[in-house]
């Protein structure tokens, strides 16, 4: 690809690569840090990536770096043990989508990260398969857990509201 | 084979249960345990370790099928939660959701769930990375750009240049009318050299301003008689630099061939003086006619214009003499005291002629 291109991967999915990383790590100074140094990964490999593959490229490597960062910082909440009273803020839920992210925040990291691109980025599950580094099978099943997670929880805010 | 010992024997004990050990191996351990009791111990808790074989069963595997396979199956309550999410993620057949909005029809209670799966999915939002600044790469855009407009521009200046080019400056030295000499009034003579095409171009920064010669004055002999030289002697003529007026580019310089003097009598007969040219005898009578006042002729000009030098000779000294120092002709004399050699130069240009 050429410098052209890499500024227009700039403009076109740095915004999406950012909201993918910072849902996930839910800490702003690091995904932005994470957004750059996927695209320092970007820079460095310019002339093998395909224009046409940028946007795959770029979420596959901002999700390896995030895994690296949650991996290093430790701040990883286990799906087993998460409090499934987090939700409960004393504010009260302004919305639908409020309550979602809430949830979502609650996912285990691979099924939060595989239903925010299915549903942020509208990728099929072989895509999210290759960018998550799973077989479109498995992406299915974190995919039909997720929904049925979030369904749950959902659930779980009527009878508490 | 090994003697089985207390450093040894659980390996003979791992072999036992494994079913690596012949009879007499076995039996030598045997006998072995039979006298050391502790390890008999050890023989026989080893014997317990085992692992039970747990029946597990995966619940999962519809899911993992592929949808075509997955969702063959009939609807019912057990599976309505998978059908509900298929239905939602756009992967269930058409023939299997008009079962599902079938089995919703039937079983209101389920519509609910499936009203709540439709909103499982995240909405989307916008987030703006504020850094994208710092990403962006320098674009040769400018370069471009200024490589498209000096095309541009190019092509104007092109195009204005030759519509307005100065005019070519191509001289030569003989701008003006070659200077007259009068030799005799009594008949005219014409000195004619013959100036081949240029053997050599040289370039001249400069343009000479032409001076008129002086007029040469020679003892009448019955008719005045015209010299005129031809361009060599245009150029020796006017070859006297009085001034640098423009730059000219180039200069043909004359040939290195012999000079011809051509006598005409009266315009009626020409001799060649040369060697190499035909005499022309168009009429004898004539011929015989002028032939007196052709020998008077030589005879004055050999005698007293010339002082019997070589009239190339003479006039070298005459044209010299004339002209600044810029231009010089020098005739070299042999033992013979015949010419040599005759040298032009004039500024940087020089040629010679020996004979």
């Amino acid at each position: 690809m050429t410098k052209s291109d890499y500024n227009q991967s700039v403009k076109t999915h740095s915004d999406s690569i950012y909201r993918f990383v910072l849902k996930n790590i839910k800490d702003a100074d690091k995904a932005k840090d994470i957004v750059q140094d996927t695209y320092v990964k970007l820079w460095a490999k310019i002339e093998e990536v395909d224009p046409l593959k940028v946007k795959s490229y770029l979420f596959t490597v901002a999700y390896r770096t995030m895994i690296d960062v949650i991996r290093r910082d430790k701040k990883q909440i286990p799906f087993e043990v998460a409090d499934y009273n987090a939700h409960l803020h004393q504010d009260g839920y302004s919305d639908l989508s409020e309550v979602l992210q809430q949830a979502i925040s609650q996912l285990p990291e691979v099924q939060r990260s595989a239903i925010m691109l299915r549903d942020y980025e509208g990728y099929s599950y072989k895509e999210i398969g290759d960018i998550l580094t799973l077989s479109e099978s498995q992406v299915k099943v974190y995919i039909f857990r997720s929904r049925v997670f979030l369904k749950k929880y959902l659930i779980s805010i009527e009878h508490v509201l | 084979m090994k003697v089985i010992t207390l450093h040894n024997y659980e390996a003979f004990i791992l072999d036992f249960y494994e079913g690596n050990l012949d009879a007499v191996q076995t039996e030598l351990l045997m006998d072995f345990l039979q006298n050391n009791p502790d390890c008999k111990a050890d023989f026989d808790a080893f014997d317990n370790v085992k692992l039970e074989i747990e029946e597990a069963i995966f619940s999962g595997n519809e899911v993992l099928l592929s949808h075509e396979l997955a969702f063959q199956s009939t609807i019912n309550n057990d599976k309505f939660e998978e059908f509900s999410i298929a239905f939602h993620e756009g992967i269930l057949l058409p023939e299997k959701e008009e079962e599902l909005e079938l089995f919703l029809a039937t079983n209101p209670s389920y519509q609910s769930i499936h009203k709540i799966y439709s909103s499982v999915y995240l909405p989307q939002e916008t987030i703006v990375f504020d850094q994208k600044k710092a990403l962006l790469q320098q674009e040769p855009k400018i370069i471009y750009a200024f490589f498209k407009y000096a095309a541009v521009a190019a092509a104007i200046f092109w195009g204005v240049f030759l519509l307005n080019r100065p005019e070519q400056v191509y001289f030569y030295n003989a701008t003006k009318p070659i200077a007259a000499v009068e030799l005799n009034d009594q008949f005219d003579t014409f000195f004619e050299n013959q100036v081949a095409v240029p053997i050599q171009t040289v370039k001249e920064n400069y343009v000479k301003q032409v001076k008129e010669l002086p007029v040469i004055k020679a003892n009448p002999i019955s008719k005045p008689t015209l010299l005129k030289m031809d361009k060599l002697e245009e150029e020796l003529a006017l070859a006297e630099v009085t001034k640098v007026v423009k730059i000219i580019d180039e200069v043909p310089v004359i040939k290195s061939t012999d000079i011809d003097i051509k006598v005409d009598y009266a315009d009626q007969v020409t001799e060649v003086v040369a060697p190499n040219e035909k005499v022309n005898s168009p009429d004898l009578e004539v011929m015989t006619e002028y032939a007196s006042l052709r020998n008077a002729a030589l005879s004055v000009i050999k005698n007293d214009m010339l002082k019997n030098r070589p009239i190339i000779e003479a006039l070298a000294e005459e044209i010299t003499t004339a002209t600044s120092d810029k231009i010089k002709i020098t005739a070299k004399k042999g033992i013979t005291k015949r010419i040599q050699e005759f040298a032009l130069e004039i500024g940087e240009f020089s040629i010679s002629k020996k004979y």
